[in-house]
């Protein structure tokens, strides 16, 4: 079959498909009682690191970190490549450092 | 508005569903076939959407339209897929009887059998054709709502008509006068 007909086929069978203005509220009625408690955000881990620099989140495990590592993960995630120049780092350094921090971030469940 | 949508505004939500509810339900009517089915899965779809809301993430996620049309088109098809494997008896009513009817259901069973051919396509090419051939909107508007430009939409629609060549071939269909 060529291109060109199918083409055609295609577009003589599409049906013709009326929605009514009571069929529209009927279904958005029906669908906003029907809506469940949306579920908590969950945030990635940059994000919660970016709110709790600002203030805005507490992240009680971070007591149990060493701090340095977890500004050194929180600017990684915020500045990206940029680390290793921010805390006079080699990037290696830096990349391990970050990912240990993430790592054990992560593994505290924040 | 997804960032009300996205901490519970039902108000918000609702908005939300006006601006797409007709769409989407002629969509998937003419994806599935009947207004009953159709109605249940823009509802489910819409029930998807608000509990993804939350996590909606407007930089890192496709655009809203996309996503919803993405379900929406899914949805249908895997309700088409439950309906076929139905038992006999839950076929419905016998063939109309008025007049015209034959040639209405002729027309409904060639339909079926390229929406089956297209549920075979690849995600993007089935949402592509899905919405150029089954929805409302002119090319411009399927391309805005896919977030692609029109020669990348035009770039799937004929890769889609390809394979859906190929699909239809594979059902013996190679001649327009095979399925009208």
């Amino acid at each position: 079959m060529r291109e060109d007909d199918l083409d055609a086929v295609l577009r003589a069978i599409r049906p013709e498909v009326e929605v009514s203005d009571e069929r529209v509220q009927r279904l958005m009625t029906e669908t906003l009682m029907a809506l469940p408690v949306q579920p908590p955000r969950v945030l990635s881990l940059s994000e919660r690191l970016r709110r709790w620099l600002a203030g805005s989140i507490e992240l009680p495990g971070l007591r149990e970190l060493a701090l340095p590592a977890v500004a050194a993960a929180a600017v990684a995630v915020l500045a990206g490549a940029g680390v290793s120049s921010l805390l006079e780092m080699s990037d290696q350094v830096a990349a391990t450092t970050v990912l240990m921090a993430s790592s054990t971030l992560q593994q505290t469940g924040l | 508005m997804l960032a009300a949508v996205a901490v519970g505004d039902r108000q918000a939500f609702s908005v939300l569903m006006k601006r797409h509810t007709r769409a989407m339900t002629i969509l998937s009517q003419r994806l599935v076939g009947n207004p009953h089915d159709a109605d249940e899965v823009v509802q489910e779809s819409f029930v998807k959407a608000w509990m993804l809301a939350p996590n909606w993430n407007p930089e890192r996620n496709a655009k809203f339209s996309t996503w919803l049309y993405r379900v929406v088109v899914n949805a249908s098809y895997d309700r088409l897929r439950r309906v076929t494997h139905l038992p006999l008896e839950a076929a419905g009513d016998p063939a109309d009887p008025a007049p015209g009817g034959v040639e209405r259901i002729a027309a409904t069973e060639v339909q079926q059998t390229i929406v089956a051919a297209m549920a075979e396509l690849p995600e993007r090419q089935r949402l592509a054709m899905a919405l150029t051939y089954f929805g409302e909107n002119s090319g411009t508007k399927v391309a805005d709502a896919l977030g692609v430009s029109i020669s990348a939409l035009e770039s799937l629609l004929v890769r889609g008509k390809k394979a859906l060549r190929k699909g239809l071939a594979r059902r013996g269909i190679t001649r327009v006068g095979d399925i009208t």
